[in-house]
């Protein structure tokens, strides 16, 4: 199915396809013609409709967490092309988009932290590709569930260490005391509580999870 | 066409030639400038938000890894764009059974008559006398009705407002081929919006 | 692969009777967890300072020596607590060198070429302040800066030790 001349004419005028000589003459043919006027503005309306119903650009739900998806593809993606002997890790299936553990809705009252990747810095610090090149622990996503709270991630070449810095934290008070364990490695008792206890024996508490997760220490 | 940079930021193509050297904070900004348009394009052909995510995210990827290809012929978002589209063309041709034929002129046994009067009079054109609601519905059930290649090019011209050289580079044809099916998925929109409107009244 | 979660009533388990029985449970590897206390060398912090039980003292001084890297050497690095914890294939597992500052960690399984993937919650108190994917490889510390005390602040350790 071809257009006619003229028809071809209007669709190239509604697309800003003309050149100098050929605006003169369709608005020549358009003044002239009401059917062809009903049919520019037919594509016009046409045009009108489909932008209100499809936007041109859309935000993507949790932008910044959409970012730091790709960062971890990208962290992923180079740890299996620099070595390939290793297949695949497995956790990617586990990493799909409604796989996460937290939830969108959380997600939506947070902010997500983007990993600093790539920050230079006098100590070396670099890349968590560079990180996983040298088969260095990798953190691939990291997400800050409280307002105010930001996460920045790196390697440190020189201390051989990754590192996740957390800004925006509340101080804690000067007036508690923290106390330091020694706790050795426990078995979940029945129904997984941890009964923790200290190197020597002794039992230090136990921590169960409510129905929520939230975790509550017993003590003895 | 792209975003317009404020001028105390890096252009595009500083960025890409920071992000060509494997600097990840470039390309992050790269993502951050042109998630939404990607995003959009995913959404509009794919329709469904978390294929979209997957999709956008997969373009990025994609994007991230030929970027040593990248020579700066055009502009960084209409290379872009042409990932984007080949993610989401690709992606819609393995999930669905049928293919995109360039000209599917059989709508209900009806054939676009090359001259019918199928721009509709003002007065009755469904456009202006439907709710923009009905109206959103009819053009989305319209468009679905077209092939992806009749889709695609509908939606990069008209929403995204690529020029034909731009659709041609990113939908991988020629300006001839993306004029002729510009041409006809106008047709058939017409077509079936008007058909829609005479079946209500 | 997804741990199991562990929604429990509030029970209230009776210190001091007999010990439940307790099966042994797999794990996929060996974590270590150290809460330290970075602060300026004037301040008397000597308090804080712990013996190191679960891992070696010249391991201790080699992070240490890192920690100062990368957080500055103008501080000391005062060993608060440490706990040493098997990461349980089937359940999420606790790292909890203290009841202030504590890690809950799921094991999404080996990772190829060694080490674990998994997923760290650290909380503080009874709010999740960050979660995180990560792969731990032997012998390379993961360091999070954690909130500021005092003339300091704490910072979290983990380590899954090298084999032997």
């Amino acid at each position: 199915m071809k257009p006619s001349e003229q028809e071809e004419l209007v669709h190239r005028w509604v697309d800003g396809d003309l050149d100098p000589a050929e605006e003169t003459r369709i608005e020549g043919l358009l003044a002239n013609d009401p059917h062809l006027r009903d049919e520019a503005d037919s594509l016009n309306s046409l045009r009108e409709s489909l932008r209100s119903e499809f936007p041109a650009e859309q935000e993507p739900p949790y932008p910044d967490f959409f970012n730091s998806q790709i960062q971890r593809l990208i962290v992923e993606d180079e740890q299996t092309t620099t070595a390939p002997t290793q297949s695949p890790a497995e956790t990617k299936s586990a990493f799909s988009w409604f796989a996460l553990p937290w939830g969108i809705a959380a997600a939506a009252l947070a902010g997500v932290a983007f990993m600093g990747l790539s920050r230079p810095s006098a100590d070396g610090t670099g890349s968590l590709a560079s990180a996983a090149a040298v088969g260095a622990t990798v953190v691939s996503t990291t997400y800050t569930p409280m307002i105010g709270v930001t996460a920045d991630t790196f390697f440190s070449d020189e201390a051989d260490a990754t590192v996740i810095r957390l800004a925006g934290l509340a101080t804690l008070p000067s007036s508690i005391e923290i106390e330091g364990y020694a706790a050795a490695s426990y078995q979940p008792d029945l129904g997984g509580a941890a009964q923790l206890r200290c190197i020597d024996g002794e039992i230090l508490y136990v921590l169960l999870e409510d129905s929520q997760g939230t975790p509550r220490f017993l003590a003895q | 066409m792209p975003v317009s940079e404020p001028a105390n930021e890096p252009t595009d193509a500083a960025l890409v030639s920071r992000a060509q050297t494997g600097d990840t904070v470039a390309f992050d900004e790269l993502v951050t400038r042109h998630r939404g348009k990607v995003y959009g394009i995913a959404k509009n052909m794919v329709k469904v938000e978390a294929d979209a995510l997957d999709l956008s995210q997969d373009t990025f990827l994609k994007a991230w890894k030929a970027l040593p290809k990248f020579k700066g012929d055009s502009q960084f978002y209409t290379w872009l764009y042409r990932i984007a589209h080949n993610v989401c063309y690709d992606w819609l041709r393995k999930k669905k059974v049928r293919g995109g034929d360039e000209f599917d002129d059989q709508i209900h046994g009806d054939r676009i008559a090359a001259h019918a009067p199928t721009a509709p009079s003002t007065s009755r054109r469904p456009d202006r006398n439907a709710s923009n609601q009905e109206l959103g519905k009819e053009i989305a059930a319209a468009i679905e009705q077209l092939s992806d290649d009749h889709r695609s090019v509908i939606l990069l011209r008209e929403v995204h407002d690529l020029s034909y050289d731009e659709i041609a580079e990113t939908t991988g044809t020629t300006k001839g081929t993306v004029m002729s099916r510009l041409f006809y998925a106008r047709k058939k929109l017409q077509t079936i919006l008007q058909r829609t409107y005479d079946e209500t009244i | 692969m997804v741990a199991r979660s562990l929604i429990l009533p509030l029970l209230f388990l009776l210190l001091g009777s007999a010990k439940a029985q307790e099966p042994v449970v797999e794990t996929d590897a060996e974590i270590w967890g150290g809460l330290l206390y970075a602060v300026g060398p004037d301040t008397d912090a000597a308090d804080q300072d712990s013996e190191p039980r679960g891992i070696d003292v010249t391991a201790l001084a080699d992070l240490q020596k890192r920690l100062a890297i990368v957080f500055g050497d103008d501080k000391t690095y005062h060993l608060v607590g440490e706990h040493t914890q098997g990461l349980f294939k089937q359940y999420e597992s606790w790292l909890v060198p203290s009841k202030e500052l504590f890690l809950k960690l799921d094991s999404k399984g080996p990772a190829d070429g060694g080490g674990v993937n998994l997923n760290l919650q650290l909380w503080q108190e009874k709010k999740v302040i960050m979660k995180t994917d990560a792969t731990l490889r032997p012998g390379s510390p993961l360091f999070i800066e954690g909130p500021k005390w005092r003339d300091g602040n704490l910072v979290f350790v983990v380590l899954l030790p090298k084999n032997g």
